[in-house]
């Protein structure tokens, strides 16, 4: 039974989705990354870190796209098309991660500080006040450069942060559930606490959960690659903002748009592909935006 | 012609997803100077966007016609939007909104609101204007010091009041008073009532008001005059005392049966089946041929002309001659029980 | 009204502690040598020694918190490894510059973006709604470190335009204090980094009015105002926009805050001397003393700027005063 509530309700975010065009944009997108992330190290034709030669045997520094480099070479002649697919399944898996646990985290302090209210609210709030104070790039960089480049200190980071906004928005909605009727009546009812929460509230708010999903893996993927460009990455693993990161380092922004051109396009793909997907949303959750 | 407002063949139409709703379609009517005038009707009988078309308030992609639309012997079909901004609004059409809970800007001071208006229309200073205020929120028995006070501190009573003396503010030949009884309780109700009566004394406004409500009652005991509306026509229009006592459309029958009488306490409350009918669709015959217990065939077929059954009484209906019969049944709960 | 405001103060206050507080746990846990936040590594062990002994790194945690918290109030931020300056007198006139350029790019978001919402509220449905609508969202999703580098490319290089950063052309001097503010190169210079951050945060505030706007006109108040006889224009500016105009300014003092915290990539690109480009100087070079002032300084104006917000809301909108009645 709690399986078919799922299947309805995934079937029923699908519809939202594809009666809006923007929604429907966004989801082809996200499929495509998807797709690239899952197969990077079989479809990306050469290896992170080799330098390419050209078939006369030169070094193929700083090449044009061409036939044989499709997106063209960097500084150090390594193939830029081969790099975009690897970053793709890094950046990916930093949003998806950092996204998932973020929400995990604001769905959870918003829904005990809405449910019980009084000092639990207070004392979830006033912290949440806290970790709006604290600017978030900085506070990744400092983290950062205090513990070492670590693809895990970055999602870490970014998870300390992010959850704020969902926190609040969800915060404000279960307050306004919590006066229902049906909640009052299962709480007549003898359930336990943790039941209403999860089992009467948190349904109700799941088309709110899925919009600060995509809020926050677009935010992470937006937070990863401004950490990566300002130098505060994993060298081990490239990203889209890692890449943009050793054009600027390279100096050579002045010549070589191709290099410049491909992770800032796949960068505004995705995350306008998850900030259309919200608009729908919230198109949906409120439709005298749509009137005309 | 010593008329306030003249009204001849009013129509207003718009056009929705399911074709052109003739929200008003054809109404005919007049209201004489320091009278009170009571338009009563269901819900969606179009009595709302007859005053917004009156005022216009309707959107820009409503179509409005008229054979004769007059204020104060002036023709408003023909006047300027600015114009009639400057010259008719407010200072000669004033309006007590429906919702007196929302009407009132949240973020000023109701006092200030109030002297927005006169000050729009004339050069008097602020003080000036705070006076006219102030003497108008004493006659509606609000303290002046509630003028600095904003909308959230009143209660539903105080806006009300509030609304009324703000619709005075410009000495208006006419006000228009859309169910300034609705959503206040019942005792309220009456003191709003009662209020507008004595304001009218105190101020001495020679004001004329039209009174818009879906409660026949409200209006019975205010009203000089008084139009049943129904699907966007007017189906019967006559002074009060007349229309309570000899009324002749069957609609006016079924509403007068709907809400309680002093007179006679003991008897059951009818109410008249059905809905009104969908505004879009064409009709051939009578608009409330589908809820009318005494139709005959050529209702069905042909629309009912206005006639005037007694001098300054119109009604629209084919069987004003069976009238007597119909007042002796429409007071049996049987009559009402009848399916089509 | 009073009690209220007094109430932010005493949190904000807190917030404050609690931030310096959260830093300096940060650097207690970072592996490594703990001092290496107060001592340079490269200074010889006699005079590390000597300087754990001044600063009281050899006493005991709760001293050292004690201390840490004192220098905060005192102004004594410590000395930075690199140029061996006081931090203090470092982050003097970083802050300032961090804060015009701030200034200039969000007045000019919050201003284009509340005009162009009411516009696009005005003719919903239209073409200039719906392009304004999806280039906003695009704008939203292009990191700043994208567009300016773009407006480098092309304004800068390509065209030459716009100066490629920093606050003067070298070799000029600016004048100092406010006569700064109205000098021709200095606004020169201003113009990418500004355009860049408001491209980048135009949407929120942009979306945002349009909504409300839209919420805003269908309200019984608007109409009223309307057969007042007010004129259209009256109608919608003092009546519809003052009124949708609440949810944008409450939006608009988060925005701020993630604006601070965003400024490090602009100032970056466009090597603009502010508190952002030095965080990741400081942060780069393992420059500590100067990165943990940055950072609680930055953490402090967006603070504070919350709380000025907070309080000119209750000004704006009369309903926060009733009692119990908090946003």
């Amino acid at each position: 039974m709690k399986f078919s509530i799922l299947k309805d309700f995934f079937i029923g975010q699908y519809k939202i989705i594809r009666g809006n065009r923007f929604g429907m944009f966004g989801a082809v997108i996200l499929l495509f990354f998807g797709i690239v992330a899952l197969l990077a190290p079989y479809i990306a034709p050469h290896e992170l870190w080799e330098s390419l030669r050209d078939s006369n045997g030169k070094l193929a520094i700083l090449r044009q796209p061409s036939l044989e480099f499709p997106m063209g070479t960097t500084a150090m002649g390594r193939d830029i098309l081969s790099q975009m697919i690897l970053a793709t399944r890094t950046t990916v898996m930093i949003g998806l991660i950092s996204g998932l646990v973020s929400i995990i985290i604001g769905a959870n302090i918003g829904l005990l500080a809405g449910y019980y209210g009084g000092k639990l609210d207070e004392i979830c709030m006033r912290f949440t006040d806290i970790i709006y104070g604290m600017p978030f790039l900085p506070f990744l960089i400092v983290l950062i450069s205090l513990f070492g480049r670590n693809i895990w200190f970055v999602i870490i980071a970014i998870c300390c942060i992010i959850w704020r906004t969902s926190a609040r928005v969800i915060r404000a909605q279960v307050m306004s559930i919590r006066q229902r009727q049906y909640i009052q009546a299962a709480k007549a009812r003898g359930c336990s606490d943790t039941r209403i929460i999860y089992g009467h509230i948190m349904p109700n708010i799941l088309p709110l959960l899925l919009l600060y999903t995509a809020f926050n893996i677009a935010w992470s993927v937006l937070a990863e690659a401004g950490a990566s460009f300002l130098g505060f990455s994993d060298p081990n693993n490239i990203t889209w903002g890692g890449m943009l990161y050793n054009l600027w380092i390279s100096g050579k922004i002045r010549t070589a748009w191709w290099w410049f051109a491909s992770p800032s396009i796949c960068i505004i793909l995705l995350v306008s592909a998850l900030v259309f997907i919200s608009r729908a949303y919230e198109e949906v959750a409120n439709p005298r935006l749509k009137q005309r | 012609m010593n008329n306030i407002l003249d009204v001849k063949n009013l129509k207003t139409h718009y056009s929705s997803e399911e074709g052109i709703v003739k929200a008003v379609d054809g109404v005919t009517f007049s209201i004489g100077k320091n009278q009170v005038f009571g338009l009563a009707g269901e819900s969606g009988c179009g009595k709302s966007t007859l005053i917004r078309t009156i005022m216009r308030l309707v959107p820009k992609s409503a179509r409005v016609t008229a054979d004769i639309l007059q204020f104060n012997g002036e023709d408003l079909l023909s006047i300027s939007d600015q114009e009639f901004r400057n010259k008719i609004l407010w200072q000669g059409i004033s309006l007590v909104p429906q919702s007196a809970m929302n009407a009132l800007n949240p973020v000023y001071r109701v006092g200030d609101q109030c002297m927005e208006a006169v000050m729009t229309h004339t050069d008097f200073t602020k003080t000036k204007a705070a006076e006219i205020v102030g003497n108008l929120f004493d006659a509606v028995g609000l303290q002046k010091g509630l003028m600095k006070a904003y909308p959230h501190e009143f209660s539903g009573g105080m806006r009300q009041r509030a609304m009324i003396a703000m619709s005075l503010v410009l000495g208006p030949e006419l006000v228009v008073m859309d169910e300034p009884t609705t959503g206040l309780d019942v005792l309220v109700q009456e003191r709003i009532l009662r209020n507008l009566k004595e304001i009218r004394g105190k101020t001495k406004t020679s004001a004329s008001i039209l009174l818009i409500t879906h409660d026949i009652s409200v209006i019975a005991g205010m009203s000089d005059r008084i139009g049943i509306m129904y699907a966007g026509k007017l189906m019967e229009t006559a002074d009060s005392m007349e229309l309570f006592n000899e009324p002749y459309h069957p609609y006016t029958l079924g509403l007068k049966n709907a809400f309680p009488s002093i007179k006679a306490l003991d008897r059951e409350l009818i109410s008249i089946p059905g809905s009104p009918p969908n505004l879009t669709k064409t009709i051939k015959g009578c608009l409330f041929y589908e809820r009318c217990p005494f139709s005959i065939d050529l209702c069905r077929e042909k629309k009912p002309e206005e006639i005037e059954v007694q001098p300054n009484h119109f009604v629209q209906c084919h069987r004003t001659e069976n009238v007597e019969e119909f007042r002796k049944l429409a007071g049996e709960k049987e009559t009402w029980q009848f399916s089509k | 009204m009073q009690e209220f405001i007094i109430r932010r103060i005493i949190y904000t206050i807190f917030t404050i502690f609690a931030v310096a507080t959260i830093l300096f746990c940060i650097f207690r846990i970072m592996p490594g040598d703990p001092t290496a936040q107060v001592i340079s590594p490269a200074l010889d062990e006699a005079a590390q020694a000597r300087l754990k002994e001044a600063f009281g790194l050899d006493k005991p945690v709760y001293i050292q918190y004690a201390l840490y918290l004192k220098g905060l109030v005192t102004l004594e931020w410590g000395r930075s490894f690199t140029t061996s300056k006081p931090v203090f007198e470092i982050l003097k006139y970083r802050f300032w510059n961090t804060v015009f350029l701030m200034g200039a790019a969000m007045g000019f978001t919050l201003l284009l973006g509340t005009a162009l919402g009411m516009v696009m509220a005005w003719k919903r449905g239209g073409p200039l709604d719906v392009s304004a609508t999806v280039s906003a969202l695009v704008l939203q999703s292009a990191p700043p470190f994208v567009t300016g580098i773009l407006f480098l490319m092309i304004l800068s290089y390509k065209l030459d335009i716009f100066p490629t950063g920093g606050m003067s052309t070298p070799g000029e001097r600016l004048p100092p204090g406010i006569a700064m503010l109205f000098n021709k190169d200095f606004l020169l210079h201003l113009i990418l980094p500004a355009i860049t951050t408001a491209f980048y945060y135009l949407a929120t505030p942009m979306l945002i009015m349009r909504d409300s706007m839209l919420e805003v006109t269908g309200s019984d108040y608007i109409e009223l105002a309307q057969a007042k006889g007010l004129s259209p224009g009256t109608v919608m500016i003092k009546h519809a926009a003052r009124n949708a105009l609440l949810p944008v300014f409450t939006v608009s003092s988060v925005l701020i805050g993630f604006a601070l915290g965003g400024q490090v990539i602009v100032e970056t690109v466009f090597s603009w001397p502010g508190m952002g480009l030095l965080m990741v100087e400081a942060a780069s070079a393992h420059d500590y003393p100067v990165a943990q002032a940055t950072f609680l300084l930055l953490a402090v104006l967006i603070i504070v700027l919350n709380l000025l917000a907070d309080i000119s809301y209750c000004y704006l909108d009369p309903r926060i005063s009733v009692p119990g009645g908090k946003k």
